[in-house]
């Protein structure tokens, strides 16, 4: 059980490359916090760092207040879930779990009731005389989490532990893991780019992109109110609608061909005549019956043109494109009918759903 | 997965493996035939005459002294190189494997003496060794004052037949270790590292039963590679003395038939051999894939 705290870590390779810089964060005791961003944003490089296997190059790392930097992996107290599992494929599952133990000089006693202890919880009982080769995926993916949990680390480190698992056994694996963490109540930390494990694991979501932090928040947070317009067409699915478009001198939101989106209750009179990027999520936006598409001050419309219809069972997300090309997407429920292609629509939507961006900077307004 | 090649012609399969069994037949099976034949004759010096005479070879060669000397020196010179080799060329992959990643110049050094025809290493040795002209000779004996001269040393003749015949086979042992060093996933090590394993326990509990494979197959390589592989390099370097300190089961096939022209006992030295070699290789199928792999 520990506190974690990342001060200004940074990481700059030998070969010039800078691929982790500045990251800030406290990951409190107990707290399950989720690094996910897209491949080469630097998330396993933060959780290296963590663990030990790789140097910190710039910035300080404390676990409960001390600095560790210098620490060698093996005495940081913190243990890793890889996601080759990196099972010792020439030790039983027994061998593979009381290896880190026996190398702590723990009494042979101690070992084998911890060790009894984690296969209980994890039902690996009946395994532990097996060879690792001898264990379907999601079996190795629990010897590998056993052998995190036997040493009762300070801190528990996953490196997208579930991405070699096919999709039931994925789900499966993730409302135990989410179990073993209420359970155990440690510290996790868990790298991933499945956007999906991160919203439903963590208490705190880490969005990386580019070697920096885009948003630590809380999952809903960054869902409702994401930071910039990276973390909006990221986390989401289908992702969010990003419309061009500008402000007017007046405080209307107009597209870039000039139809006006919608007028704001207040104008931000500092952005009038400025780019922006206008984000609405797919659900935001709703059908309205053909002729009732008129600006008002309460809605904001759209005039499209419906591409296609995929029906997903308890979804159904149309693909339709405005005028100027863009192209949008809305989810409706799973009794929607589907519609023609072709055919126009007028969608709306409520101007407290939309998400106003700096075309420049990405940053939200 | 069975995958099969099917040709029109029936006579093109033959004509491509023809090249393969015509060597196979006259550089292996035929003069094999040849030993097996020749063992049970006595033959005149000049090969105008033979006779048979059974086993008869076989029971004078156990009975020779010198013969069974060198199946000593064979067993301290095999041994030897392949202990020596093994555990120089494991270091060396180790330490290269830390550092390469990038640098493969260091790699191509230490291939370089598998290039090396033997009889050249032997030569190589033969000079840099030579008690007049030798240069480490004359660093033994300015460094540790005792004197280095194989010509009249046994002992110092057989240590030096070991140095080259391992100098020789360092390259080739360390190309297949780091090859294994290299295809054991980094992710292992690293769990270990983080299981509280210091490195010299993570290279004894992770990376050498990972390795076992390799070393097993290297094991058998080396031996076969001491036992009959050295004859050029023994014979250009020592010619099998003095006084047969240096004779190992090769050198004394040689010896016996082209030396001292007793083609019989030659032949029946050179079937002995015949069979050791067979005994290993059985040996190693049927180890090869038990026991080792995890």
């Amino acid at each position: 059980m520990a506190q974690l705290e990342l001060n200004g870590l940074g990481k700059t390779y030998a070969g010039g490359v800078r691929a982790v810089r500045d990251i800030h964060a406290v990951v409190e005791d107990g707290e399950f916090v989720v690094l996910v961003g897209p491949s080469g944003c630097g998330k396993s490089t933060i959780l290296r760092m963590i663990a030990g296997l790789e140097t910190i190059t710039e910035g300080e790392l404390r676990i409960d207040g001390i600095r560790v930097n210098e620490t060698e992996p093996g005495a940081r107290d913190i243990a890793m879930v890889f996601q080759n599992y990196a099972l010792y494929p020439h030790m039983s599952v027994r061998g593979n779990m009381e290896y880190g133990l026996r190398n702590e000089g723990r009494p042979r006693a101690e070992i084998n009731q911890r060790i009894d202890e984690a296969a209980r919880m994890l039902q690996l009982t009946a395994l532990l005389d097996r060879q690792p080769r001898q264990l379907s995926g999601g079996q190795r993916q629990r010897v590998a989490m056993g052998r995190a949990i036997v040493r009762n680390p300070k801190v528990f480190l996953f490196d997208e532990p579930l991405s070699n698992l096919d999709a039931k056994l994925r789900t499966q694996l993730r409302a135990e893991l989410k179990a073993l963490h209420r359970k155990l109540g440690a510290t996790f930390i868990y790298v991933t780019h499945d956007q999906v494990e991160a919203m439903s694991l963590a208490d705190r979501i880490a969005i990386l992109n580019g070697g920096e932090i885009q948003q630590l928040a809380a999952p809903l947070d960054i869902y409702r109110r994401p930071a910039n317009r990276f973390v909006a067409e990221f986390i989401g699915n289908p992702a969010m609608n990003i419309l061009e478009g500008h402000m007017s001198d007046d405080g209307w939101v107009l597209m870039d061909q000039g139809q006006p989106l919608l007028r704001l209750p207040s104008p931000i009179a500092d952005r009038a005549g400025q780019p922006l990027a206008i984000g609405i999520r797919p659900e935001h936006l709703h059908p309205a019956p053909l002729g009732e598409g008129q600006q008002t001050h309460a809605l904001a419309s759209l005039q499209v043109k419906v591409d296609f219809t995929e029906h997903l069972g308890a979804d159904c997300i149309v693909h339709a494109r405005l005028e100027n090309g863009a192209t949008v997407a809305l989810r409706l429920g799973g009794n929607a009918r589907a519609i023609a292609a072709d055919s126009p629509l007028s969608l709306c939507a409520d101007p407290a759903d939309l998400h106003l961006f700096d075309r420049q900077s990405g940053q939200r307004i | 997965m069975e995958k099969r090649v099917f040709f029109r012609d029936p006579v093109l399969p033959y004509l491509l493996v023809a090249p393969q069994i015509v060597i196979t037949v006259v550089f292996f099976l035929w003069p094999s035939y040849q030993a097996l034949e020749s063992a049970l004759y006595v033959e005149d010096a000049f090969g105008f005459s033979r006779q048979f005479v059974g086993l008869d070879n076989f029971r004078a060669i156990f009975a020779d002294k010198v013969y069974l000397r060198a199946f000593g020196v064979t067993l301290v010179f095999g041994l030897s190189v392949t202990v020596l080799t093994m555990a120089l060329s494991l270091g060396l992959a180790v330490a290269a494997d830390r550092v390469l990643r990038a640098s493969t110049a260091y790699r191509t050094f230490l291939i370089w003496p598998y290039a090396v025809a033997p009889a050249i290493a032997g030569v190589l040795w033969y000079f840099m060794m030579n008690p007049t002209i030798g240069i480490v000779a004359y660093w033994i004996e300015a460094l540790s004052g005792t004197e280095w001269n194989h010509y009249v040393n046994g002992n110092q003749a057989l240590i030096l037949v070991i140095i080259a015949a391992t100098w020789k086979q360092i390259s080739y042992n360390f190309l297949f270790f780091l090859a294994g060093l290299q295809s054991i996933p980094r992710a292992l090590v690293e769990a270990a590292a983080i299981d509280r394993a210091g490195p010299a326990r993570r290279f004894w509990t992770i990376i050498f039963p990972l390795l076992a494979p390799t070393t097993f197959f290297l094991l058998v390589v080396n031996l076969v590679y001491a036992f009959f592989d050295t004859f050029s390099l023994i014979d250009a370097t020592t010619n099998g003395g003095p006084a047969n300190a240096t004779s190992t089961l090769v050198v004394k096939v040689y010896q016996s038939g082209f030396v001292g022209q007793d083609y019989g006992a030659s032949a029946a030295q050179s079937v002995v051999l015949m069979v050791i070699v067979m005994a290993m290789t059985v040996l190693q199928f049927r180890y090869i894939d038990r026991r080792v792999n995890y």
